[in-house]
C-alpha cells in the first residue's frame, strides 16, 4: 500500500512553547491507526499541525499528503485534498444552519453545485445512521446542541465528506455507550464504503472496539515513544502509561 | 424639491453632541414625481384604494418627514389575510406613500420590495387596530449610486402587534426612520433589521419606540455587515413613558466587519419615566473569529468563502422572518447573488 501521509521530524510550537518533537509517522492508504498517551501529552497538537491550524507553528519538519508536501498549505486547501479532522470541541457557528454548511462545504471542495436531490437524500441516510433527528438539519450549527450531538454531527460530516484521511479527536469522550456506539457505527461505514484512513486520538478505548487497529502510536511529552499493533492498547489498558512515560525519561 | 442641511434621523434626546451622532443633515432631492406599486399579490380579503391618508402617525425622519407629498395606497385588512406584496421602482427618483390600516383583530402580511435607480423615498403609515396583527417586511435593492429614504409609523392599539422585518441591501446613502407608539395596553413590536453596507456606502437608521401603554413589549434586533470603507448609523430608542407600568423594551445589534476602513456607531438609549418596567440593550461588533474560520477551513471552506457563508447566514436569520415565499426566495437570491440590486430585484 501507498503511503498517504507522512510526517517526517515535525517539531510544532505554540506561542514559542515547543509542544511536538521530531514527530515520525506514516499512514498508508485504508490503514487505522491509533495514537493514544495521557492527557496533556500533544496528542491533539498533533491533529491540528496536521489540518493546519495557523495557532501552531511548525518550526521544522515537513507534511507530506497524497504525495504532496502540503506543510505549508492552509486548512482549506488541506480538506479538499481529503484530509479531515474531527474536532474535540465542535465550534458553534450560530447563523449557519447544518444542512446549508454542509452543502457550501461540499460545493467548495468540490468546486460543482450539487444536485439538490441527491444532496438530501445522502444526508438523510447519513442522519438516520447517526440516529440524528431530521430537524438537526435545519438548526444551527452545534449551536444548542449536548456534546454527544455534536460530535455525531461531526461524523455526520465525515460521512458527507468521505475523505481519504480522517482525524479523530476524542470523538468518544463524553458519550455515553449508545452514542459511543452510534458513531462506532458512523466511522465503520465510512471505513467500508471509502477504504479511508483513520488516525485516531484518544486517551480511552471505548471506540477502539469499532474497527481493527493497524498501527498504535504511543505520546508523552510531544514525543512519539512507542510503535506498535493493537497489543499496544491492551498493554495501555492493562498496565497504564507509566512504562511510557518512563520511556520518554521521565 | 431640493434640500439643504434637512435634519433627518434626530433622536428624540439630543445627547451625543460631541461626536455628532444626534441627527443626520440631508441635502439632496425629494422626489415630486409620485411612485405607484405594482400590486404582485393581494388577497381578495384586503381592501386596496387610493389617495386616501392616514394621519396621526408619528414619524421618526425629522424634517423631511414634513416634505412628503404625492400619490398613495391605502390597504385595509378586516380579516385574516394572506401576504400582500407590492413592488415600488424608483427609476428616475420618486416618492411613494403607502398607508396600512388592519381593523379590529384582522391580520394584513404586506411585502414590500424596492427596486430601480434613482432617489427612492418610502412612506409607510401603519394602523394597527384592536388586536391586529401586522407583518411588514421591507426588502430595499435600490441600485446604482441612489440616495433612499425610508419613513416608518405604525400606532398599535390595544393588544395589537406590529413586526416588521427590514433588509437593506443597495443604495448609496441609505436613511431609515422606524417610529412606533405602542400606545394601547399589552401591544408589542419586534422588529429584525438586516443589512450589508458596502465599500463607499453608508447607512443611517433611526428606531423609536414609545411606549405608553401598561404592559407593551418591544423588540429591536438589528444585524448586518459593514464592508470595506462603509459607514453606518443605529440609534435605538425606547422610551418607556410614565404610565406603562410592566412595560419591556430590548434592542440589540450584532455587527461583522469584513475588510477595512469602515465606521460604524451605536446609540442604544432607553428614556425611563415610569418604575416598573424593564430596557435592555446589547451590541457586540467584530471580525470573523479565527477559530471559526479554522473550523470551516478543516471543511474546505476558503476563509474568503467563510467569511461569505458568515454574512450571507447573518441575512439568512434576518431574511427567514418574511412572511411571503416567493419574497424569502428572492431576497435569498438577492443576497446569493451579490446584487447592486435595481431592476433585478423585482419579484
Amino acid at each position: 500500500m501507498s503511503a498517504l501521509l507522512k510526517v517526517n521530524n515535525l517539531n510544532v510550537s505554540i506561542d514559542d512553547k515547543h509542544i511536538l518533537h521530531d514527530v515520525n509517522l506514516q499512514i498508508n492508504e485504508g490503514e487505522a491507526h491509533v495514537l493514544m498517551g495521557p492527557n496533556g501529552a500533544g496528542k491533539s497538537t498533533l491533529g491540528y499541525a496536521l489540518m493546519g491550524n495557523p495557532q501552531y507553528s511548525i518550526d521544522s519538519g515537513s507534511i507530506v499528503f497524497s504525495g504532496n508536501d502540503i506543510t505549508s498549505e492552509s486548512a482549506d486547501k488541506r480538506a479538499k485534498a481529503g484530509m479531515f479532522l474531527s474536532f474535540q470541541t465542535p465550534l458553534e457557528v450560530p447563523g449557519l444552519t447544518v444542512e446549508s454548511f454542509l452543502r457550501s462545504a461540499l460545493e467548495q471542495r468540490t468546486g460543482k453545485r450539487l444536485k439538490l436531490f441527491d444532496f438530501k437524500k445522502k444526508l438523510a441516510a447519513a442522519m438516520e445512521l447517526l440516529q440524528l433527528d431530521p430537524s438537526y438539519a435545519k438548526r444551527d450549527l452545534n449551536v444548542g446542541f449536548s456534546g454527544g450531538e455534536k460530535k455525531k454531527t461531526e461524523i455526520l460530516q465525515l460521512l458527507m465528506f468521505r475523505p481519504k484521511l480522517a482525524i479523530l479527536d476524542e470523538t468518544d469522550s463524553g458519550l455515553d455507550v449508545d452514542a459511543v456506539r452510534l458513531v462506532s457505527n458512523g466511522i465503520k461505514k465510512y471505513l467500508e464504503e471509502e477504504n479511508g484512513a483513520l488516525l485516531v486520538i484518544t486517551h480511552s478505548t471505548r471506540i477502539l472496539d469499532a474497527f481493527d487497529i493497524d498501527k498504535t502510536h504511543v505520546m508523552v511529552d510531544g514525543h512519539i515513544v512507542a510503535d506498535g499493533d493493537a497489543s499496544v492498547v491492551d498493554d495501555i489498558n492493562e498496565n497504564g502509561y507509566e512504562r511510557y512515560i518512563e520511556l520518554a525519561g521521565k | 424639491m431640493t434640500t439643504e442641511n434637512t435634519i433627518l434621523n434626530p433622536l428624540p434626546v439630543r445627547t451625543w453632541n460631541s461626536l455628532k451622532m444626534n441627527e443626520a443633515n440631508y441635502s439632496g432631492e425629494v422626489p415630486a414625481l409620485s411612485c405607484a406599486p405594482e400590486i404582485t399579490k393581494l388577497p381578495d380579503s384586503m381592501k386596496l384604494t387610493h389617495d386616501e391618508a392616514l394621519t396621526g402617525i408619528s414619524s421618526a425622519a425629522g424634517e423631511l418627514s414634513e416634505h412628503l407629498t404625492g400619490d398613495s395606497v391605502l390597504i385595509e385588512s378586516e380579516s385574516e389575510a394572506s401576504p400582500a406584496v407590492l413592488n415600488y421602482n424608483f427609476d428616475g427618483g420618486k416618492t411613494a406613500r403607502l398607508f396600512l390600516k388592519a381593523k379590529e383583530n384582522a391580520t394584513l402580511p404586506v411585502s414590500v420590495i424596492m427596486t430601480g435607480e434613482g432617489t427612492a423615498v418610502l412612506e409607510i403609515k401603519i394602523l394597527a387596530g384592536k388586536g391586529s396583527k401586522v407583518d411588514l417586511s421591507v426588502v430595499q435593492s435600490v441600485g446604482g449610486e441612489s440616495d433612499v429614504i425610508t419613513d416608518i409609523g405604525c400606532t398599535c392599539e390595544e393588544g395589537a402587534s406590529f413586526n416588521l422585518t427590514k433588509l437593506e441591501l443597495g443604495g448609496k446613502s441609505e436613511y431609515v426612520a422606524v417610529s412606533v407608539d405602542l400606545a394601547g395596553e399589552h401591544s408589542s413590536f419586534s422588529a429584525n433589521a438586516g443589512y450589508r453596507v458596502k465599500t463607499n456606502q453608508s447607512l443611517d437608521m433611526n428606531y423609536v419606540v414609545r411606549h405608553t401603554g401598561r404592559k407593551t413589549e418591544s423588540d429591536i434586533f438589528a444585524s448586518g455587515i459593514l464592508e470595506n470603507d462603509s459607514t453606518k448609523i443605529f440609534r435605538g430608542t425606547i422610551d418607556l413613558i410614565k404610565g406603562c407600568a410592566g412595560a419591556k423594551g430590548t434592542e440589540n445589534e450584532d455587527i461583522l466587519l469584513l475588510g477595512d476602513n469602515q465606521i460604524n456607531q451605536t446609540i442604544p438609549l432607553i428614556l425611563c419615566n415610569e418604575e416598573d418596567v424593564e430596557g435592555n440593550h446589547g451590541a457586540s461588533i467584530g471580525r470573523l473569529d479565527d477559530n471559526i474560520i479554522f473550523y470551516l477551513g478543516s471543511r474546505g471552506i476558503s476563509p474568503e468563502a467563510a467569511e461569505d457563508i458568515i454574512a450571507h447566514a447573518k441575512l439568512d436569520a434576518i431574511i427567514s422572518h418574511i412572511p411571503d415565499g416567493d419574497v424569502r426566495t428572492l431576497a435569498h437570491s438577492l443576497i446569493s447573488d451579490d446584487s447592486d440590486g435595481g431592476e433585478d430585484a423585482k419579484l
